[in-house]
């Protein structure tokens, strides 16, 4: 079982917002979806780019790249030229604090050294 | 060198105008030196740290490496004998092959030197590049920087402004050197390294020379930024070797870039094998007519390691001939990127110029390989051509090798080497192809084909 | 040898015979360059839905936001400010074949163009006999419910299966060129093949009567349903003359399972034209897609047609031809993304640089983890026929997958003077052989086109070569 980090409150990230942070050195996108918080890697699986410097559109998430969209509730591609789903990671809320348990699963694009 | 007299400055963590001036002074460096330094240290400043949108560092992420987690300057012991240098690098060295010449840099100092009579005698020289700037100063100042200047890149122009240690190797017009010269880098406690090479091989020498990278089992990072210039005068030839076997907390940044004369010959073997990371630039200009290059490259990726080659045939003067081939074994979660150009300039008519990336994916599949093979040709009357693989241990050759009784790892381990022979068996030096071989077996060792099930 | 006419004295370099003066539009915008309010008036002019007028205004966000490439050819030049966004050519704008200058006539008839073909061209509208061509096919596609018109009518017509599709393959910010053409787009072709029809005779975009044809932002979407196949041809061999100096289009292609799509293209843009277009297709399981890709004219193309093999089985195939001459850049290629088990792929790119010009391949070969049993290959042949021409290579190949076979290789290579010695022993002048040798050397891409293609593509480039020994 992968261990749960806290990573935000959940007053941080407003609804239709998704805000980037570091977990064990991986980039980890958290969204807020109507109130419900979803948490996957932050990379896209077509080419390096922060998926959270994009932006949300209902439970869509963009890259700022190329245009490739995300479901951020199952982390599917759901438009090229991304093809491959982005990571998902376990969430929780509790006592007002968001907690997020690592995917072991690694979006390849390069880059993707674990930082000490 | 003591570690008396070190100026406080070069004790603390990352770099400033002071570091780059107390290191210089440190060192008793002429005027023009000091100045290059500063001025190198401005330009890293302005420079960016390259990131992935950088289409030279397309795959390779460097963002959390920060100079200023590192202490730029650490001492280490003098030594009078090879029996007083540390065992693990007595042990490479007995492990190596048989040398001429030797020189050993222990984190940020030259510590042992050692060059037999017999090239003494015919002018060779082999020595720390501080001291070859008080003893042979008209000729570092002349090459020094000359194929690694500082506005190359902010990797070598954090080299230009805090290289300390070094080597300079100095083979006179017409002297053949046939037993090779061996340099090594060792690493224990600290936590950068900084060292430079500089070869000049005068008209008509020839000579071996090898530059190995190796350290002691560490936690911490450790940052390491090397650049090499080889310069290779008329009808000469140079066989260089590099071989980077660090531990796995080392980020490793090289840029080895040479030069070659009418009808001379480079030979140069880039090995990878150690460190975290490991960025290296291999350049070799075919400046003058006539001119060869082979560029042999071996390197193989395991666990998380990021494993990244660039180089680059550049051919400037027609008749010259370039051969390049790098092959490398990926498994676990490792990286492998190949980015290689052919570039023929203008004018640059017969040129010969070839380039061969095979990649060997082991075990499971998390591992990735990169491959960018490119050419830019700007004259008509050339031979080019690249080609890249990548793929598995072929089936084929795995079930004939079983179907004569040798089981299946073992099998593999025959087709890892089958694969790596074709580089290793172009290389005429046997302690370095033994040591070579045992790495690979280390390498295999971890029993990739356990994974898969 | 009066047949011997150069190029330039056909006039086919400076295009002085322009078809289209500007006073013959019906429809044009008011001013040079793009904002809302133009892209607004091209919607409306169309009578488009809100969705597609809302897409078309986020698109010009995302043009605008976007930096200019400075990758791939030098797009220093293009000045975007400087070019009309719309311009709709005049309809049955009565103009004969017997006002075209006896020039270009020429050249159509030595380049052996249909004439149906010849009347698009020469802006003197479909009629005669290829109407009743056209009237005959349209039936018997109507009957089949094939569907072939141009996107503005597949908008109107098919506006549910536009809205599912359209934008789908490319985003609207796939880069700054898709943005652009996402918000400007006009003409172009839809396409929809019902399951298990099979075209036997291909679509050919100057069949369509009475519409924009080649357009500037042209924007194609074809649907191949289940088990069907369809060859669509885009383009013409002769030059194609716009007034404008930018062509982008973005043409997208899905074929579903078990479909095959073939799309073949012939593109001779005048010198002065930046053709920057983007391409790509869907092969789901067991689909194959074929992009047939000859670029011949413009100042500078930057076009990489792409496959994403998305389903098991799917298979992808991209030729490309490229011949650049003198002051031209022809940086073309192909991508193929493998996504799903046992998918297949080959890439064979030939390009010709004459003069100062420069040919670039490149390209991405993609494997995903997963996508086992794929494979690969890439192969690009550069011949260069003077000591100016320039060539470049740039492959990158991306592999996540051990259970794999990719295979990457490029030479470059001048005419041989072995070669040459050979046909010239044979009683060929210098230029003959040459022109043979290049004939051979295209030749791979040549066969798969439908074969008055290929007889046009190889007097082109003869065309092209006259007078390039001396």
């Amino acid at each position: 079982m992968a261990e749960f980090h806290k990573i935000a409150a959940d007053s941080e990230v407003a609804p239709g917002e998704a805000k980037q942070y570091t977990v064990e050195g991986r980039p980890v996108a958290l969204c807020n979806v109507d109130g419900e918080f979803h948490a996957f890697e932050d990379i896209c699986t077509h080419q390096f780019a922060h998926l959270t410097e994009g932006g949300m559109e209902g439970d869509r998430i963009k890259c700022p790249l190329h245009g490739a969209t995300f479901d951020v509730k199952s982390g599917e591609a759901k438009s090229l030229p991304a093809v491959k789903p982005v990571p998902k990671h376990e969430v929780k809320v509790e006592g007002g604090n968001v907690y997020v348990a690592l995917n072991p699963k690694q979006v390849k694009v390069g880059g993707r050294r674990r930082r000490r | 060198m003591s570690a008396n007299g070190v100026p406080e400055v070069l004790k603390n963590k990352g770099v400033s105008v002071e570091t780059v001036k107390a290191l210089s002074s440190h060192k008793h460096e002429p005027g023009w030196l000091t100045e290059k330094r500063l001025h190198a240290w401005q330009t890293f400043q302005e420079l960016p740290m390259p990131t992935m949108r950088d289409e030279a560092w397309r795959y390779t992420d460097i963002s959390d490496v920060n100079v200023e987690d590192f202490t730029v300057y650490t001492t280490s012991p003098d030594v009078t004998s090879e029996s007083e240098l540390p065992d693990a690098v007595q042990q490479l060295i007995k492990e190596g092959e048989e040398n001429s010449a030797l020189i050993v840099q222990h984190n940020s100092e030259t510590t042992y030197t050692r060059v037999d009579e017999e090239l003494r005698k015919k002018g060779v020289v082999l020595t720390d590049l501080h001291a070859a700037l008080e003893e042979h100063e008209e000729i570092v100042k002349e090459h020094l920087f000359g194929l690694v200047p500082e506005d190359y890149d902010k990797f070598a122009a954090l080299s230009a402004a805090i290289f300390s240690g070094g080597s300079f190797l100095y083979v006179p017009r017409g002297v053949d050197v046939e037993v090779p010269i061996q340099s090594y880098r060792w690493l224990d406690g600290a936590d950068s390294i900084t060292p430079r090479t500089l070869v000049v091989v005068e008209e008509g020498a020839s000579v071996t020379y090898i530059d190995e990278y190796a350290s002691a089992t560490g936690e911490e990072p450790v940052l390491s930024n090397g650049a090499v210039e080889l310069f290779v005068g008329e009808g000469a030839n140079l066989r260089y070797v590099s071989l980077q076997n660090w531990e796995r907390n080392v980020l490793h940044f090289n840029t080895i870039r040479s030069s070659a004369g009418k009808d001379s010959t480079i030979n140069s073997l880039v090995v990878a094998l150690g460190s975290e990371l490991s960025r290296t630039n291999v350049e070799a200009a075919l400046a003058e007519a006539g001119s060869d290059s082979e560029m042999l490259g071996l390197y193989f990726a395991d666990e998380e390691q990021v494993l990244d080659h660039h180089t680059l045939q550049d051919h400037l003067a027609p008749n010259a001939h370039s051969d390049l081939l790098y092959k490398g074994a990926l498994r676990d979660e490792s990286l492998a990127v190949f980015s290689g150009l052919i570039r023929v300039e203008p004018g640059a008519q017969k040129t010969d110029a070839y380039q061969t990336n095979r990649n060997l994916i082991l075990g499971t599949d998390d591992a990735m390989a990169v491959s960018l093979p490119r050419l830019e040709i700007q004259a008509d009357d050339v031979k080019c051509s690249h080609g890249s693989t990548t793929g598995q241990v072929d089936e084929v050759e795995l079930f004939y090798l079983m179907s004569r009784g040798i089981p299946r790892r073992e099998a593999e381990k025959l087709v890892v080497f089958g694969f790596f022979g074709e580089v290793t068996s172009r290389i005429p030096l046997k302690g370095l192809k033994e040591k070579l071989d045992r790495a690979i077996e280390g390498k295999i060792g971890l029993g990739f084909e356990e994974r898969v099930a | 040898m009066p047949e011997d006419r150069t190029i330039q004295e056909l006039g086919l370099d400076e295009y002085k015979y322009g078809f289209s003066d500007p006073e013959e539009y019906f429809f044009k915008t008011p001013r040079k360059g793009v904002d809302p309010e133009i892209v607004a008036m091209i919607s409306k002019h169309k009578n488009e839905p809100e969705w597609m007028l809302e897409y078309r205004l986020k698109a010009l966000e995302s043009f605008m936001e976007k930096p200019t490439p400075q990758w791939g050819g030098d797009l220093s030049e293009l000045d975007f400010e400087e070019i009309y966004y719309y311009i709709r050519p005049m309809e049955n704008q009565g103009r004969t074949w017997d006002d075209v200058p006896d020039d270009i006539k020429n050249t159509f008839e030595k380049l052996g163009i249909p004439q149906a073909e010849r009347d698009t061209l020469a802006g003197v509208g479909a009629q005669y006999e290829s109407e009743v061509v056209y009237h005959s096919l349209k039936e018997e596609w109507d009957k089949a419910g094939v569907v072939f018109m141009d996107m503005d009518s597949g908008l109107r017509e098919h506006e549910d299966i536009v809205r599912e599709y359209f934008g789908t393959i490319i985003p609207y910010d796939d880069n700054k060129f898709s943005a652009l053409n996402s918000a400007v787009w006009s003409g172009g072709s839809f396409v929809y093949v019902p399951p298990g029809v099979h075209i036997d005779i291909p679509l050919q975009a100057y069949f369509r009567i009475n519409a924009e044809n080649m357009g500037q932002f042209e924007r194609t979407l074809i649907i191949a349903d289940e088990g069907s196949s369809v060859h669509y041809i885009e383009g013409c061999t002769a030059p194609t003359y716009t007034a404008n100096s930018l062509h982008s289009a973005v043409v997208e292609l899905i074929a579903k399972p078990g479909a095959r799509i073939r799309y073949s293209t012939i593109q001779n843009w005048s010198h002065n034209t930046y053709n920057l277009v983007t391409k790509r297709a869907v092969a789901e399981e067991n689909a194959t897609v074929e992009w047939v890709d000859g670029n011949l004219g413009s100042k500078l193309t930057m076009k990489y047609p792409a496959v994403y093999l998305t389903g098991e089985g799917a298979r992808g195939e991209i030729l490309s031809v490229a011949y650049a001459g003198d002051g031209q850049h022809q940086d073309a290629g192909g991508k193929v993304v493998h996504a799903a088990p046992n998918t297949s792929s080959l890439i064979t790119s030939k390009s010709i640089s004459k003069g100062t010009g420069r040919s670039t391949y490149r390209g991405l070969l993609k494997v995903h983890e997963g996508a086992v049993n794929s494979k690969s290959r890439v192969e690009c042949d550069a011949l260069l026929l003077d000591e100016q021409a320039r060539t470049d290579t740039y492959p990158y190949i991306e592999i996540e997958e051990k259970k794999v076979n990719t295979e990457h290789e490029a030479t470059v290579s001048k005419v041989g003077e072995d070669q040459l010695f050979y046909l010239m022993s044979r009683g060929l002048s210098e230029e003959e052989a040459i022109a043979m040798v290049v004939n051979g050397f295209i030749e791979p891409i040549a066969k798969e086109l439908p074969l008055e293609y290929a007889i046009e593509l190889n007097r082109l480039i003869q065309m092209e070569m006259e007078g390039s020994v001396g």
